[in-house]
């Protein structure tokens, strides 16, 4: 994800890459070679007490998430963080309080946030087209894991569990940014093939709105080539469903702009060019959000407040988990 | 070495469950042609419909397909592949498990034993060497192992990498995977890229001359950044050798409409695009026959 952004980030007249922080010698070296103007450091806390940076992106292990933001906080530096913001919310109280007193600016990489479909089918619903909601099924999939993985994402101490915090958490924030706030969840995982972490994680979600539904999220699944990740919401005058392609929308009655009868929407009809695509538009529309925050002073859809909101869900998952299914308010977290 | 790129290219993506429109419709296809029999049969009618390039990443199945055309003489003695380098989503889902690190070292321990053998030479392991663009040739060559009994024309950088590249502005990586492709595996280098009128911009500043470039065109401007105008602007201004791709934008636009498009907008030297139908594929490829045939 560093290279990711570095690449989109480089490439906007407004930012330049100036220091990169990385511990590997290997990747040094060979960034070294191609990037020859970039000031590298093995210690972050050099980097940000160096005056040199406007803004830092933390693309870490999740474990090295807080330590850094915090650094970067309390020395008025704005940053974005790959999500999830932490281990678990305890652990980014201390940061969350501190950047709101002081006016940090912050960003949090929930970039689904920026996929037009999921865009679309939000001001669908806003527009009460389907009238009465009754509920909703979601996942989140992919064909990731079928051994023990090695790397740190499987390490719980360093990132914080598996698929839920991993991946199902894009899911939960897509729900929360859709549907607004939760009241309370229940859930189950299952370890497949890791060892410390769950590759399964579901349950149930009720909003406070009184709407409620199921989440699946699963790294194991074998028919998944790419991250897919699907809504599926029913009211009284009919459904949405929503994935990263395309938008389905079938009315009894016709409401508003909405015919009755299917309405479809895919994604090339919904996107609009970019100044650069490097892994999928999204990805620059959040840099460039972030960043436009940043200059003109504006807010940003996903900063640590809003994550730190989402943390608190997944956590409330792991809680019930742990439960056996144990219904789990937000409210008893953090 | 004078090689000249075929006008009409079958795609591998619907044979490998590939589609930018919808997951949901490549995971069909994917299960489709899990059998090699079906995608052969694909390539078949292409070939029949006077088809001679055919693209192929480094997909898992790409070795077994490869492996059956090479008992199709017919096949094998016409076609000519244009191999796009590497198949990202493998190498996504080792790094995921494994780490980009140890991804690494396991991808260049498939490497020849005199490759291996020349990255140990500086002393300690290839990490220790710390030479980029000497672990980049051996990833390379790993990576064509599998054409190594098939006939190339060209070897595209998978645009995901084209695109990084610019988006870091080192030309210079360009001028590496140029002079690398053309003296070791003897073949054009091309990029791949959804961001065409940048990537023109910055190989201007390289040596590379008249760049074998594989882009999106379609009417709906669809993986066409910055924007339709600016690609068409750039493609009726600059020079390179274009092959236009998701021309159908992955299946929204009708063939009929969407090559009157392209061939009365910009000037195009070949059309790539594949399905899963014989008959879809004997269609398209007819109408842009009839545009090159004109």
């Amino acid at each position: 994800m560093g290279l990711l952004h570095a690449s989109i980030l480089n490439f906007f007249p407004q930012v330049n890459i100036v220091a990169i922080c990385e511990k590997d010698n290997f990747l040094i070296s060979s960034i070294k070679k191609v990037l020859p103007n970039v000031v590298f450091y093995n210690n972050y806390k050099d980097m940000i007490s160096s005056g040199k940076v406007d803004v830092i992106y933390i693309t870490t292990p999740v474990h090295l998430h807080i330590p850094i933001a915090l650094d970067c906080a309390k020395n008025e530096i704005p940053f974005f963080v790959e999500k999830p913001l932490a281990l678990n919310s305890n652990e980014a109280v201390e940061l969350v309080e501190y950047c709101s007193r002081n006016n940090i600016k912050t960003g949090v990489g929930f970039f689904m946030r920026f996929i037009p479909t999921y865009i679309q089918a939000k001001n669908i619903l806003n527009e009460n087209v389907l009238g009465e909601l009754f509920s909703f099924s979601s996942s989140i999939k992919v064909s990731q894991l079928f051994k023990t993985g090695k790397s740190w994402r499987y390490e719980k101490s360093k990132s914080g569990g598996g698929v839920l915090i991993g991946q199902g958490i894009h899911l939960i924030d897509l729900l929360s940014f859709i549907f607004g706030d939760v009241e309370k969840v229940n859930g189950f995982s299952e370890r497949w093939y890791s060892s410390e972490t769950e590759d399964h994680a579901y349950g149930t979600l009720v909003f406070k709105s009184g709407l409620q539904g199921t989440f699946d999220s699963n790294w194991s699944i074998r028919d998944k080539r790419v991250l897919t990740t699907i809504i599926e919401i029913h009211g009284k005058n009919g459904m949405l469903y929503v994935d990263q392609d395309q938008v389905k929308l079938w009315l009894d009655k016709s409401q508003g702009k909405f015919k009755a009868g299917w309405t479809i929407l895919n994604k090339p009809v919904l996107s609009n060019g970019v100044q650069i695509d490097i892994a999928g538009p999204e990805y620059t529309i959040e840099n460039e959000e972030f960043i436009n925050s940043i200059i003109s002073d504006k807010l940003f859809t996903s900063d640590i407040s809003s994550a730190f909101n989402t943390q608190k869900i997944v956590d409330a998952i792991y809680k019930s988990s742990s439960k056996s299914g144990k219904s789990i308010l937000i409210s008893e977290v953090s | 070495m004078n090689k000249k790129v075929n006008n009409m290219i079958l795609g591998h993506n619907a044979l490998f469950g590939v589609n930018h429109l919808s997951a949901e419709k490549g995971m069909v296809k994917e299960k489709q042609f899990s059998d090699t029999k079906t995608a052969i049969d694909v390539i078949e009618s292409a070939f029949d419909s006077g088809v001679r390039g055919m693209m192929m990443s480094t997909h898992p199945r790409a070795e077994l397909i490869i492996k059956d055309l090479q008992n199709n003489n017919r096949l094998t003695e016409n076609l000519n592949f244009y191999v796009l380098l590497p198949y990202l989503q493998k190498y996504v889902t080792m790094a995921n498990e494994k780490g980009a690190v140890n991804m690494i070292f396991d991808i260049i321990k498939r490497s020849s034993l005199k490759q291996q053998f020349g990255l140990l030479l500086s002393g300690g392991s290839f990490l220790a060497k710390r030479d980029l663009y000497q672990v980049l040739k051996a990833m390379i060559d790993v990576e064509m192992l599998m054409f190594s009994g098939v006939k190339k024309t060209a070897i595209f950088l998978h645009n995901i990498l084209t695109d990084m590249i610019i988006g870091l502005n080192i030309p210079d990586m360009f001028e590496f995977y140029y002079d690398y492709i053309n003296t070791k595996h003897d073949v054009i280098p091309g990029f791949c890229t959804l961001n065409f009128p940048r990537l023109m911009d910055i190989l201007e500043k390289t040596q590379i001359e008249n760049p074998l470039i594989m882009a999106p065109f379609n009417s709906l401007g669809f993986q066409m950044n910055p924007s339709l105008d600016e690609n068409i602007s750039y493609l009726n201004n600059k020079n390179c050798t274009f092959v236009a791709m998701s021309t159908l934008a992955a299946g929204q636009i009708m063939p009929k409409e969407a090559y009157k498009y392209l061939f009365e907008t910009v000037k195009v030297d070949s059309v790539i695009a594949g399905s899963s139908s014989p008959k879809h594929i004997a269609d398209t490829f007819s109408i842009v026959n009839s545009y090159f045939n004109k």
